[in-house]
């Protein structure tokens, strides 16, 4: 393991891309029945400008000292990095288990609903821990096949899609109600979790251009919008009756009398889920101050499964553990309000 | 060594404990004062008519001038012998060295030294086309067992001062020799070191084949089914690869040479593609690639599908899989599991016997799993079709044969337990293994991940000789191989 190597920040970049999509590919999200596909866009533009602001104050020390947030803090306040540490593994195995809760429920409803979903949770875990145990120069030169077979299924997809569009010219009014757009901004804001991820592993990179942030949300909005565009002029009204619209549209898509991309969908949510996860568990032994470690990476693998039983025996835990606006706070405050508290109290570092 | 000529022989014979083949010649030389000497043979090792003609001859009829013994080993060192290899030592460990390499050697009583005379007349097969890596163009020469025979092959075909043989000794007991091959001018530093610190700490008793060397030349932390180490009987593979600033470890008494550090998109690339058309180099590339998914994915994703997803096979396709699957006994799985076995029972089996009997295993083969099995009812005959397509694809790279038997056996098992769902996730694992796995410091998947552009020129594609030449590219210099290499070259 090359764990001393560090890796372009453009491949952290197209992690957090691929970490991104999972947002759209597991959310059973439905359309706003009342809004407009320029309603639902107005929303992703302003979810995703937030998301974009989040990468700032990483971004910021990025740029200044050439290290991640955990570095950063645990050079400015030795003594209190226990605290911070603690939170952000806390914040960490919340959004794993969002994530994994998301995936099972998915897993559940699309795939297999006879599957012991703990089953399915335990080996998604396990295959995980390897990951990131082998740590995030690995994970990153796998998200390169990663992101080469889920442009090939979205390219699949869409252009499968293409003889069932169905232009509403109504869908470009903006038409919409003020709780639509907080629900929908709130659940397209989830993507900024990745924020989170990049604060604590672009210490792992070298050539940090901030403009790469800009490119990879900027590639993760045009996607979702292709999927809404899609979503909306395919599946029409449809897809308000229907959960996990992404999975409609890999149903719908053919090629003459080649059927089935479902399959791709379900393996880029399989991939992209394994990602976050691996991503996450990295993220968690980074914070703990390590760079790749089997027995916390274990550790956390496991408390995450228990967890995710107990979800799924008190449901009130499992609508904490998945709800969005939670996720939200807590990455606002993880990636925003700790790093620019940081930033801009003791003193400054040598940079 | 002793003083005395029989103290040195007797110690000699203890130490070979009265061996068969060690041969003692006494003589006495003509001298004012006449002097034993003797002539130190293990037999078979070396040649009786060069013996006879090159030491034993002119030692006879030369009259010594000198009368101490120490002149007179001078005057036979300067004057007497005519071989063109004389070396000469004073320990016992290099005496037993000498004499098993096949060296003849010439003690003189009263004197501490011996000579070791090249005389190596041992018999061994004569350099001829490797049957592992056939080309279509191209040398039809092999590495063949001696190692001064595979040095002259490689020495041949790179005529540059740049060439160096660094010789080394593996083996506690076996004490076999072994060359480090390089081009002083393109190989990193840092990677011969680390080459040199392995083959050092390598605590092997016996080391008769390359296969025993390469678990010892891996990166720690590097466990794979994929080796990181290439194997190459093709002294023009070696020599290409020493171009790119790798290095070749010729190993005495085998003819398989190792190169290091070995890639995984190596595994594609053959010697042919340098010699073929360029558009039908990328084509054959391209089949590999192809072959090797097939070979590995093609009866997993089967059972997945027939098993779990019978929806995604076609139409016409699924009522044909699932009439020949409804006729058998066993689940899709384990008939898929079985016929794999029975497949690989077969393949070792006809590897192992006489090649005459190995055509009567095909035809058992044949007739037994291909017609009996599926007429009978015991397995479908699109199960067999399957599990057939995968065999042939995984001869297209015979490299990787054994990693792709391995995963694709793992992979129907899996897809037979999960379905589509659990071969995504045994393909992350494999993926992720192979990522982190590194060869000396040089990323294993290096020109896919990391991704090197100016790399692919001879990847997917087979760039013309124009463009290929323009710049060799160094394996060191691949991206993310460790800092050190790339700074000091």
């Amino acid at each position: 393991m090359q764990t001393k190597i560090k890796f372009p920040s453009k491949r952290l970049l197209l992690l957090i891309f691929l970490a991104g999509i999972s947002v759209i590919l597991l959310e059973c999200f439905n359309l706003p029945k009342n809004a407009s596909f320029l309603f639902n866009l107005f929303s992703l533009v302003c979810a995703f400008s937030l998301t974009a602001l989040f990468f700032i104050p990483s971004a910021i020390i990025k740029s200044r000292t050439d290290l991640d947030f955990m570095s950063y803090a645990h050079i400015k306040t030795p003594n209190a990095i226990i605290f911070v540490s603690a939170f952000y593994c806390l914040y960490f195995v919340y959004t794993a288990e969002y994530f994994l809760i998301k995936y099972c429920d998915m897993f559940y409803k699309k795939l297999n609903s006879e599957a012991d979903i703990f089953a399915v949770a335990l080996v998604l875990l396990a295959v995980c821990v390897y990951a990131g145990y082998k740590g995030t120069n690995a994970i990153g030169r796998c998200s390169i096949f990663i992101f080469s077979f889920s442009f090939v299924a979205f390219l699949l997809i869409f252009s499968g899609n293409i003889s069932n569009l169905e232009i509403n010219t109504t869908e470009f009014l903006f038409r919409g109600q003020k709780s639509d757009f907080i629900n929908n901004t709130s659940f397209f804001l989830t993507t900024s979790f990745t924020a989170v991820i990049f604060a604590v592993l672009s210490g792992f990179t070298k050539n940090f251009r901030p403009r790469q942030i800009a490119f990879s949300v900027g590639i993760t909005a045009v996607l979702f919008a292709l999927i809404m565009f899609f979503t909306s002029f395919v599946l029409g009204e449809y897809a308000f009756a229907q959960d996990y619209s992404c999975f409609l549209l890999s149903k719908t898509a053919h090629f003459g009398n080649v059927e089935g991309f479902d399959s791709l969908y379900l393996s880029i949510s399989a991939l992209t889920v394994f990602l976050v996860i691996s991503l996450i568990l990295n993220c968690i032994c980074k914070s703990t101050g390590k760079s790749s470690s089997f027995p916390i990476v274990l550790a956390f693998a496991v408390i995450i499964f228990v967890l995710f039983i107990c979800a799924y025996n008190f449901n009130e835990v499992k609508v904490l553990l998945t709800n969005h606006y939670i996720l939200n706070i807590l990455t606002f405050i993880s990636a925003v309000v700790i790093p620019t508290f940081y930033l801009f109290s003791g003193r400054k570092l040598n940079e | 060594m002793y003083n005395s000529l029989t103290k040195n022989l007797d110690t000699l014979k203890n130490m070979f404990a009265s061996s068969a083949d060690f041969t003692v010649r006494d003589m006495v030389l003509s001298a004012q004062n006449p002097v034993k000497a003797a002539i130190i043979t293990i037999e078979g090792m070396c040649s009786k008519e060069v013996i006879a003609l090159s030491v034993i001859n002119p030692l006879l009829s030369y009259s010594f001038s000198n009368t101490s013994p120490g002149k007179i080993f001078e005057e036979i060192k300067t004057s007497v012998l005519t071989s063109s290899e004389i070396v000469e030592f004073n320990t016992f460990d290099e005496a037993i060295m000498f004499s098993t390499s096949g060296f003849a050697l010439l003690a003189v009583d009263g004197t501490d030294r011996m000579i070791a005379i090249g005389v190596q007349g041992f018999s061994f097969r004569g350099v001829s086309e490797p049957e592992s890596e056939v080309v279509q163009r191209g040398s039809r020469e092999g590495f063949t067992e001696p190692l001064r025979i595979n040095m002259t092959l490689i020495r041949r075909r790179i005529k540059s001062p740049d060439l160096v043989f660094e010789t080394m000794t593996v083996g506690s007991e076996s004490q076999t020799q072994l060359m480090l091959c390089y081009l002083q001018k393109s190989v990193s530093p840092e990677i011969l070191k680390k080459i040199r610190n392995r083959l050092n700490t390598c605590n092997l008793e016996t080391v008769l084949a390359s296969g025993y060397l390469t678990e010892y030349l891996e990166d720690k932390g590097s466990k794979s089914i994929f080796s990181g180490v290439g194997i190459s009987e093709r002294p023009d593979t070696v020599c290409g690869k020493l171009t790119e600033g790798r290095v070749a470890i010729l190993i005495d008494g085998t003819p398989a040479v190792i190169i290091l550090p070995h890639l995984f998109v190596e595994e594609f690339q053959s010697v042919d593609d340098y010699s073929n058309r360029p558009y039908y180099a990328t084509f054959i590339r391209i089949l590999k690639f192809l072959s090797f998914f097939i070979a590995v994915y093609f009866p997993g994703l089967y059972t997945a599908f027939a098993q779990y997803h019978p929806e995604y096979f076609p139409t016409g396709l699924l009522i044909k899989t699932s009439e020949s699957l409804s006729s058998t006994p066993l689940p899709v799985t384990l008939e898929v599991v079985i016929i794999i076995f029975v497949y690989e029972i077969m393949r070792e089996a006809g590897l192992r016997i006489p090649k005459p009997l190995g055509h009567a295993v095909s035809i058992v083969g044949a007739l037994v799993i291909g017609e009996s099995a599926v007429s009978a009812g015991f397995i479908s005959s699109s199960t067999l079709m399957v599990v057939a397509t995968a065999a042939i694809c995984s001869y297209v790279t015979s490299p990787l044969y054994p990693p792709i038997t391995v995963l694709r056996f793992s992979f129907v098992i899996v897809g037979g337990i999960f379905g589509l769902w659990g071969i995504v996730l045994a393909s992350c694992v494999v993926l992720i293994n192979m990522c982190a796995k590194t060869s000396v410091g040089v990323p294993y998947m290096s020109s896919l991940a990391p991704f090197s552009l100016k790399s692919m020129r001879d990847v997917f594609i087979r760039a013309d000789w124009k463009s290929l030449s323009k710049r060799t590219i160094k394996v060191q210099k691949f991206p993310e191989t460790e800092d050190s290499y790339a700074d000091k070259n």
